[in-house]
Parts: C-alpha cells; structure tokens; sequence
C-alpha cells in the first residue's frame, strides 16, 4: 500500500521541469557539471537542496517536504538591471506550480505523484569584491520550498 | 503472548472509520491523519460527606460519562461517492451519512446516527500489537479550515460507552 517516493524521482521531475520551462538562453549549471564560466558572462545553478518526511503514519501517504534552490549570476559589465530580469524569469518557472512527479525507472510516462510548489523567496547575495568596493559579480538566489505526494487511489 | 514496553508513538497508528452496514461494513482508512487521535474517559462519583467530614462519608458512583473523541485529518476530496458512485468513499461524506453513500448507522432506528472508529496500535517489536473500538461515535462538530500546506478537517464528537472495547491484535 506505501509508495515509496524517491529521491531521484523528485530530483528528475524538479530538473526536467527546470529544462523544459525556463525560456531564457542561459547556461544552466545542473549537480555534477563542470563548467568554466571564464567565458560566460550570466549563468544559472540548480539543486535539489533537501528532502525531508513529516511525522506521519506508517502507514500514511508519503508526504516529503522539498526544497529547491536557484541561484544565478550576472558578472559587472553586462547591462544593468540584467540580474533582475534574470532573477525574474527564474522566479515565475517554480512559482506555485504543480509538477507531475514522474518515476522515469518505469517505462511507462504516468504520474505517480505530484510536487506542489510554493512562493519563491528572493536572497541577494552579491558581495563587494575583498580589497576594493566594487562588485565583480551579480548573485541573486532563488529558493523555492514544497511538498511532494505519491497519488495512491484510496480504498 | 508477551508485551513490549517499546513506546507507541503517531507513527504505529491507524484509524479506520466502519458504519453499521452487514454483513460487512463499509470501511474508510484514514492515510493522511495529523496522528493527534484523543479520547478522554471521565468517571462521575458522588462524594457525601457527614457534616463536611470525609472520614465519616462515603461514595457512590454517579452517572456515566460517554467519552469524548476527536482526531484532524489533511482534507483532500470532500465528495466522492455520493457524487459518482463509482469513487471511492470519502472520510467528510461518510461523516454527514451523505445521500448516495449508503453509509448506515451503528445505533439503533430512531437514534443519533452513529459509526464505529477502530483505533489500531501496531506494537513496534512485534508482539502484542492492540486495537481500540469506539462503536457508537456520533459527531458534535466538524471543523473545517484552510492552510498553508495542506487543508484540514477537524473532528469532534463522542462515543456513547462509558469505556472502548480493547483488544489484541
């Protein structure tokens, strides 16, 4: 009767989401990449961040709280108000959305579950550079925290 | 068969909600309860002292008490069967013995609609596992509310027994 929600689903489902919804053409930075941002001059890093149970039942429904965190940079030089914007776009792709949760380990494409999201919280996290007071590099981060749910039809 | 002094805690319960109906009951099990379950039992005695003395008095029993009851569950579907009867039964139709659910009372003709709760407690090491019935529950109140995880309903009522049936599982 327990479904068991894993983590990996909840991981893929978040970052296939990601993939699929954000429209800007930007570099995305996913867990485990290695990319030299010598060259780039915005970019875009996406994790999972947590996954926690509620107290619950053993019996009960899995319930997982879910955290996902955004975080893009902009480098000094390029056109002002680029992080905003950026930042921006970033905030409406999670925003209250409802994702299927997708178990892609199964061949079939169906739903096992879903992954509410909630509002977003907006961090800025640009520092001046050690030494001088000038900044070298926009960091705003994007934290988005939800629950994801197996859907088990009830008795 | 032994017992275990291993605490019980939310996570060995469950709730399951049965109606009066035979032979076999219609049943609801609740998967997205808070784990708050609570019952109080009160026992009335009459205390009657001579002259204000209680070395000189005595007791009595006095009336019984039926027990107050009340669990919160994560609301989800409101209506199910009633307003399709192919879906399954849900927990707020069973509670108000909706039209189309054919939910049948555990009292008698002419009395409270009532229904029966089974309590069931799963013994953590295995070994003497208990199930507590409440067999004539009826509803005072039905709370319902908003939230910003999850909706709840909140329910409140008594069972009409001075005490449940316990029993090992």
């Amino acid at each position: 009767m327990t479904v068991v929600l894993s983590q990996e689903a909840i991981s893929a489902s978040l970052l296939s989401f990601w993939k699929t919804q954000f429209g800007e053409s930007v570099t995305t930075i996913y867990p485990g990449m290695k990319v030299d941002t010598t060259s780039l001059t915005e970019w875009v890093e996406i994790w999972v961040d947590s996954w926690s149970r509620r107290p619950q039942r053993l019996g009960g429904i899995p319930l997982i709280d879910v955290t996902v965190s955004v975080h893009c940079f902009v480098k000094a030089g390029s056109e002002s108000g680029r992080i905003q914007q950026l930042t921006d776009s970033i905030r409406t792709v999670f925003a209250q959305e409802t994702i299927p949760l997708i178990d892609e380990t199964v061949s079939d494409d169906s739903s096992i579950g879903f992954i509410r999201l909630k509002e977003p919280e907006t961090r800025n996290l640009t520092r001046a550079q050690t030494g001088t007071l000038q900044v070298a590099l926009h960091h705003m981060a994007i934290i988005v925290r939800g629950s994801a749910q197996a859907e088990t039809a009830l008795n | 068969m032994a017992v275990s002094n291993i605490i019980r805690n939310l996570r060995d319960g469950e709730l399951v909600i049965k109606d009066g109906t035979t032979p076999s009951a219609l049943l609801l099990t609740l998967l997205l309860d808070e784990g708050e379950l609570n019952w109080s039992q009160r026992t009335n005695t009459i205390e009657i002292k001579d002259r204000g003395s209680i070395s000189d008095g005595h007791t009595r029993p006095g009336d019984e008490e039926s027990i107050a009851i009340s669990f919160t569950t994560k609301w989800t579907q409101l209506i199910g069967k009633s307003a399709d009867a192919a879906d399954p039964l849900q927990l707020y139709e069973m509670l108000m013995f909706a039209d189309g659910t054919n939910v049948v009372s555990t009292s008698g003709v002419g009395q409270q609609e009532t229904l029966r709760l089974e309590f069931s407690v799963t013994d953590p090491a295995g070994q003497a596992s208990e199930k507590i019935i409440f067999d004539k529950v009826y509803r005072e109140s039905l709370t319902m509310s908003e939230g910003d995880d999850f909706n709840v309903i909140s329910f409140r009522g008594r069972d009409f027994e001075s005490s449940p049936t316990i029993e090992r599982v």
